[in-house]
């Protein structure tokens, strides 16, 4: 661009020398933004042009054709485990909805395992003790350190597969109501008569009263300065209230036991071993980053409202709950909502100890035995997108609600 | 700070050295009235805990330790030996197929050489005084995979393909040659061409001809002694155990780093399209779990190419693994990006520099660097996500540790492979993640920068 020549060049508006409208345009910010823009647009339509033509033409020659029609005939096959009733004559979709369901009810029982289990090491890890914080630690670094589907699959081949047959079932917790085989994990069944849904509502009507009495007392201690004890009495009601109508009712629900006949448990709640290496192991493997992420939120609090809070008066249980663990949870829930997210997407790796959940049935089985990959994965995509879609929000909402709170509070 | 002028003869204070802590206060007896039994409390959970890990532990010596079986032949000698014990015989018996899988026993040399060259490729980095490191790491990047390839691989490679493998090793010698020599005359070898072909006072980017042309000649050096030997073809599908996970692993984040770099800029981008089509891709690939991404390349992949275009698994894998990992770097290099002051950018438009050459040389190396730590518990997560692809039938060390136990000799042997397996991810991501925390709290990325 460096000219040499020493006559003076007029300036064009901007104070540059003027240049030949091409090169002007090519440099033209607004231009090339467009340029690129469309450029993009252009390779992306060709790409999927491109794409849709190769797939058109490899189904025509497989004779496939495209349409979800395929939903609504009969699957052809079975499925292990399911919490609605199935069997293979039923439909695709019933296949689509039975998997969501498993992934689901693992993820869900995983989220609750990882949380509680998390939490509680978390707190050790900050404990004074060497030894607990030092387990706690270790704990963490052995779990975090190893991949989570190693972990899967050593529950599943190295832990529940190798119990014991039926036979010499282990009983859990000795009641001889648990037993756990190689099997699977029984439970006894509750079946409800008639009159049960008496004692359900009881029980939430005294959920209803343990609330409103600790508005009461809450309203006590604002007038009076003085806080009533009322826990017993909360706990009193929610606990005596339905018993007292479970057995004013006549005790309308029956435990059907599981019991050993022939060579397998027979009657109760079963849970495959699959279900059970998938549930501990994202289990244990989330609670190792819920436990990090708990004890990274207490820490972020200042010690000073820790200090300031026992200046107060406030015993340490309270200093905890009052003033430590609110400020705490603003920076641990979000980031606990994407673990809960994370452990949705992690119950996927069922997938590789045969776990009949979403991606098992709906993906591998359902493609292998009948075609329409693109419908299918696409289905699949949609799930596990909307989950992700929904948790976005709720995150949102969430952070809203305390920028709003934030800024009441002062 | 004003200087204090101090004359000798002044008095100068020298605290007295502080008393030790009483006895009460100090050494082993106190360290535990303080840390385990300092309140009831503390010493029942002391006292729990200690309980707790011994019913853990004593049964898992006895099982690992005490009645384990160390040599036996099949599973069945391991039973008749100990019932109770680890049959550690086993995965003696199967170790070298957990670290190479099928790799045939006479090329594994091949595979080892392969680490060691990544390893001496990469080394000039952690080196002090040497001024060739973006060189070093970018040809890691882009010249030495096709080096790899070759040594892994094998057979009879077209001249292009097998020029571009053997300037690797032109490269890893000029890369060293150069990094010892910026340590020891504080100029690299590019300067001291410079300097002999008489470029030193010429514009800077002349110092590149002469380096080309060395490469030139090393290159063809290495092709004609190349052409002298051919190492047997080894097909992906026997690559197995240690040695595949580290190959997708490492090539995996390798790939994505460009890709996540380019999505990390078009997210950032001002341009409505650029931004909407990698935001929705990187939304899009995040919600979904690794699983559903592999699968979908290997079942869409074959319906979206033409007809008849034939598909390597090794291949696929890597485009799943590439494109999930690709996704979560974006995002790290964007909040990288993010914490980049914006008078950096401005600083460089107001030198002149255009979007691409602030990118390059004033935004990305100031990101990167702070990200270090960051990038490297990704590739842990990327290691640990390898495991992955035996879910799609590949031979990676989890697939090979399920494959001893399906053997009809070692019928059933699970729990000791696993284990292994654990013990080996855990020693590996474990000292990773200290590096990761070292540089962490160095503050810094790799020394000296990239």
């Amino acid at each position: 661009m460096n000219t040499n020549t020493l006559e003076p060049t007029a300036l064009d508006g901007r104070g540059r020398p003027p240049q030949r409208d091409t090169v002007r345009y090519f440099y033209d910010k607004k231009v090339r933004s467009i340029v690129v823009q469309l450029a993009l647009a252009t390779c992306i339509l060709l790409a999927i042009y491109y794409l849709g033509t190769n797939v058109s033409r490899n189904l025509n020659a497989i004779g496939m054709v495209t349409g979800f029609d395929f939903l609504w005939s009969a699957a052809g096959f079975d499925i292990s485990w399911t919490l609605i009733p199935y069997s293979a004559s039923d439909s695709l979709a019933r296949v689509y909805l039975v998997g969501i369901l498993n992934t689901l009810l693992v993820s869900a029982l995983s989220i609750v395992g990882a949380t509680v289990m998390g939490t509680l090491i978390g707190i050790m890890r900050l404990s004074r003790n060497w030894l607990v914080s030092t387990v706690a630690r270790a704990y963490v670094e052995i779990i975090r350190n190893t991949p989570a589907l190693l972990q899967i699959v050593f529950w599943f081949g190295g832990i529940f597969v190798l119990l014991p047959k039926p036979k010499q079932s282990l009983d859990l917790f000795g009641l001889g109501l648990f037993p756990i085989n190689n099997r699977g994990f029984y439970m006894p069944r509750p079946i409800a008569s008639d009159l049960f849904w008496v004692c359900v509502c009881g029980f939430f009507l005294a959920v209803l009263a343990a609330i409103a009495m600790g508005r009461f007392a809450k309203h006590r201690q604002l007038v009076t300065g003085k806080r009533p004890v009322i826990l017993p009495y909360q706990l009193l009601v929610i606990v005596g209230l339905p018993v007292a109508l479970f057995y004013l009712t006549g005790k309308p629900l029956d435990w059907q036991v599981p019991e050993l006949k022939g060579f397998n448990m027979a009657g109760g709640w079963s849970l495959p071993p699959a279900f059970l290496a998938v549930l501990c192991g994202l289990s244990f493997y989330q609670a190792a980053s819920v436990a990090e992420l708990v004890r990274a939120g207490i820490q972020a609090v200042p010690r000073g409202q820790a200090e300031a809070a026992t200046a107060l008066g406030f015993k340490p249980n309270r200093v905890m709950r009052l003033v430590v663990l609110p400020q705490a949870l603003r920076t641990i829930i979000p980031s606990l909502i994407s673990i809960w997210l994370n452990v949705i997407k992690e119950s996927s790796l069922a997938v590789a100890i045969g776990f009949p959940e979403l991606i098992t049935v709906f993906m591998v089985t359902s493609i292998e035995q009948g075609g329409h990959a693109i419908e299918k994965v696409a289905m699949v995509m949609a799930f596990y997108t909307s989950v992700s879609l929904i948790v976005a929000g709720i995150l949102n909402a969430y952070n809203r609600r305390l920028l709003a709170g934030g800024r009441r509070n002062g | 700070m004003a200087d204090v002028v101090t004359k000798s003869s002044d008095p100068v204070f020298t605290p007295m050295p502080s008393r030790p802590a009483p006895v009460g206060q100090r050494g082993v007896i106190h360290w535990f009235k303080t840390r385990l039994f300092y309140s009831p409390a503390s010493t029942i959970f002391t006292l729990v805990t200690l309980y707790l890990l011994y019913s853990i532990a004593a049964p898992f010596y006895d099982w690992a330790v005490t009645n384990a079986v160390w040599e036996a032949s099949t599973r069945r000698e391991c039973f008749d030996k100990n019932m109770n014990g680890a049959c550690w015989a086993g995965v003696i018996h199967w170790f070298d197929s957990y670290l190479y899988g099928r790799f045939p026993v006479s090329e594994r040399w091949r595979a080892n050489l392969g680490g060691i060259l990544l390893i001496l490729w990469a080394l000039p980095i952690w080196l002090p005084r040497v001024s060739n490191k973006a060189t070093v790491l970018t040809t890691m990047v882009v010249v030495y995979p096709f080096l790899a390839v070759f040594l892994f691989l094998g057979g009879d490679w077209p001249l292009v393909p097998r020029a571009f493998a053997m300037l690797g090793v032109s490269f890893l010698i000029v890369n060293w040659c150069s990094a010892i020599l910026s340590m020891t005359t504080a100029r690299n070898l590019a300067q001291h061409l410079g300097g002999w072909f008489g470029l030193a006072d010429k514009h800077p980017s002349t110092l590149l001809y002469p380096m080309v042309a060395l490469h030139a000649v090393l290159t063809a050096l290495a092709v004609v002694v190349s052409y002298s030997f051919t190492l047997p073809y080894v097909e992906t599908g026997s690559w197995g155990g240690l040695f595949l996970t580290f190959v997708i692993a490492i090539s995996s984040s390798l790939f994505a780093f460009p890709i996540g770099i380019l999505l990390a800029l078009g997210r950032r981008s001002d341009m409505p399209v650029v931004r909407i089509s990698c935001t929705t891709f990187i939304e899009v690939v995040r919600s979904m779990p690794l699983v559903t991404l592999l699968f979908m390349v290997i079942v869409l992949l074959p319906l979206f190419m033409p007809a008849g275009t034939q598909f390597n698994k090794l291949m696929q894998a890597l485009i799943g693994l590439s494109l999930f990992t690709a996704v979560y770097l974006a995002e790290v290099v964007r909040s990288g990006m993010q914490a980049i002051p914006e008078g950096q950018y401005e600083a460089a438009s107001a030198l002149g520099f255009g979007y691409w050459r602030a990118t390059y040389l004033v935004i990305m190396p100031q990101a990167l660097k702070t990200m270090t730590p960051v990038l490297v518990t990704h590739f842990i997560g990327n290691l640990k996500d390898t495991t992955l692809v035996s879910i799609i039938g590949m031979y990676d060390l989890l697939g090979m540790l399920n494959v001893s136990g399906q053997n009809p000799e070692w019928n059933g042997l699970y729990q000791e492979p696993l284990l292994f397996g654990t013990v080996l991810f855990f020693v590996l991501c474990y000292f990773m993640s200290l590096y990761g925390r070292h540089l962490e709290k160095r503050g810094s990325g790799v020394s000296g920068g990239i």
